[in-house]
């Protein structure tokens, strides 16, 4: 089993972020920080903006941020942005609660039961190595091409961080706190229930957050080979009819999914950090 | 007492597998699973043998490699300088900050189309994955290596005059090695992600191609040879970069 580190290190809280993109990170921020990171963001839009207007190659290639706002508006109006957004945001959160529903359990029997772990263990320390997404075709042949193949792939891609993160928190209890529970004759029961759960809840939040992010990577590649709907499957046909601004404006709804969750859920660590043991 | 209760997880580990491998090779020998959902030990064996004697394993491989080699290579050429340059200068660090919050949540596998518009259907767009995926561990590892320096140290350094340079180069950088390991078995990880991702759509060349193409004639034991030697590529690499990082552990900060 990895040690918690190794999923610690992943460094996703980047302190002290300035700009427009992240206000809600920015607050470490000094006023000179927020300034350059502004100046840097609209400075970029300035310079697509102008590189988009060179030529009709570049128009085509690059586009620029007038197009991309055009696009988007175009997609709002005829309802499609909605189908689509609708689509992944489903697929996207029936797997994530497919990860939920098997990691914190199996998570939890994992880090209680040592010989449990060690006849699981080879194959989750496998496939936390391997790059689970080659096993997409073999999905597909299970359970076809519809919605319950992409669901499962984002279950495959996040249930992992669910998992481990889980069993290591309910492994990583305080012995002392162990200790001074059995000496007040505490049943294994009570124990789990008053110590382990407790305990293990800021590693299971941690576990979600990564989570979020690898169901992402799940639900976009789902879609893009085999989705019906969805934001994948807006930017395949845009990128298939070099409609570059489309493709951006996809690219920036799923910045701005991605944005929501990842806020959402480190908002919910902040809340559980004090009950690390 | 320790070293015993290892032994005895790794004799449970050992036969978990080969339980697992009976059972696989049961299921299928009596049909109570149909071979196509999962094939069977000796099917996978077989289909492996059989592709690596026909040297499609073997091209298919080395295409991989090359590809997810250029691509890491990429990945560390640029992402350590990058990394190295917004830990030491605040100003980078603020102006590159809201491109990097923006890039760190979305699946970087979303650029996809838009690599294959700018760079057309073939290794350029699935290098240029594998570098997207793989670039932000490295840069935001070894940027913090270069920023979190070690209070004590840096004071010493100070009160016996070094200059901002020496700081660099004496403390610094010595102390981002272990963090630009991690970092980079880390991206080595999800490079691999985006190297699937990139031929599994493209689907003209390397091992997720030939799991793709198996996938698409139903030939589950081809998919299955194909996809175990990519988990153990997987697993192998990870490896390696675990050890070398074990190696250089002792040069981090005492602190972090």
């Amino acid at each position: 089993m990895p040690e918690s580190s190794d999923l610690e290190l992943v460094p996703l809280q980047w302190n002290g972020l300035p700009g427009l993109l992240a206000p809600r990170l920015a607050k470490g921020g000094s006023a000179r920080a927020r300034t350059i990171g502004t100046l840097a963001v609209v400075l970029f839009f300035a310079a697509w903006q102008l590189a988009g207007s060179i030529s009709a190659g570049s128009a085509l290639f690059i586009s620029s941020p007038g197009r991309v706002v055009q696009a988007g508006l175009q997609l709002v109006r005829t309802g499609e942005l909605w189908v689509d957004f609708r689509t992944t945001v489903v697929s996207y959160l029936l797997g994530l609660a497919l990860s939920i529903g098997v990691g914190i359990p199996l998570g939890v029997l994992l880090g209680w039961y040592r010989t449990l772990e060690a006849v699981l263990e080879p194959y989750i320390a496998a496939l936390m190595a391997a790059p689970r997404i080659i096993f997409f075709p073999l999905i597909i042949i299970w359970l076809g091409t519809g919605r319950p193949s992409i669901v499962f792939v984002v279950f495959l891609m996040s249930v992992f961080d669910v998992l481990v993160n889980t069993s290591t928190g309910v492994r990583q209890l305080d012995a002392t706190l162990i200790r001074a529970a059995h000496s007040f004759g505490a049943s294994s029961r009570q124990i789990f229930t008053t110590l382990a759960l407790p305990a293990s809840v800021p590693y299971i939040v941690t576990g979600l957050r990564l989570a979020a992010g690898t169901g992402l990577i799940g639900v976009v590649v789902g879609e893009l080979w085999i989705g019906q709907a969805g934001i994948g499957v807006m930017l395949t046909t845009a990128g298939q009819r070099l409609r570059a601004a489309d493709i951006y404006f996809g690219v920036f709804v799923l910045i701005a999914i991605g944005l929501t969750v990842s806020a959402v859920l480190e908002r919910v660590e902040r809340r559980f950090q004090s009950w690390r043991s | 007492m320790k070293s015993h209760a290892l032994n005895r997880d790794a004799l449970i580990s050992v036969a978990s597998v080969a339980v697992m491998l009976l059972a696989w090779q049961g299921a299928a020998a009596s049909r109570l699973v149909p071979a196509i959902y999962i094939s069977s030990p000796e099917g996978v064996l077989q289909a492996g043998r059989q592709l690596a004697e026909q040297g499609e394993l073997g091209r298919d491989a080395a295409l991989s490699a090359t590809t997810y080699l250029i691509g890491m290579g990429l990945v560390v050429a640029v992402g350590i300088p990058l990394g190295i340059a917004i830990g030491w200068f605040e100003d980078v660090r603020s102006a590159a900050g809201p491109f990097i919050s923006a890039l760190n949540v979305i699946p970087r596998v979303a650029l996809f189309p838009l690599m294959v518009l700018w760079l057309g259907i073939g290794m350029r767009s699935t290098v240029a994955v594998v570098f997207l995926s793989a670039l932000l561990p490295i840069v935001l590892n070894t940027s913090q290596g270069v920023s979190q320096l070690e209070p004590t140290l840096l004071r010493v350094a100070h009160s016996f005059g070094a200059s901002g340079r020496q700081v660099f180069f004496t403390i610094a950088l010595p102390s981002a090695v272990p963090f630009t390991l991690a970092g980079l078995r880390l991206a080595a990880g999800r490079g691999l992600i985006g190297l699937v991702v990139g031929e599994l759509l493209i689907g003209d060349s390397g091992l997720g191609q030939l799991v793709a193409s198996a996938g698409q004639r139903f030939a589950t034991a081809e998919l299955l040879a194909a996809a175990l030697c990519v988990t153990a590529a997987g697993m192998a690499i990870i490896q390696g970069l675990r050890s070398l990082e074990h190696r250089f552990q002792a040069w981090r900060p005492a602190h972090a």
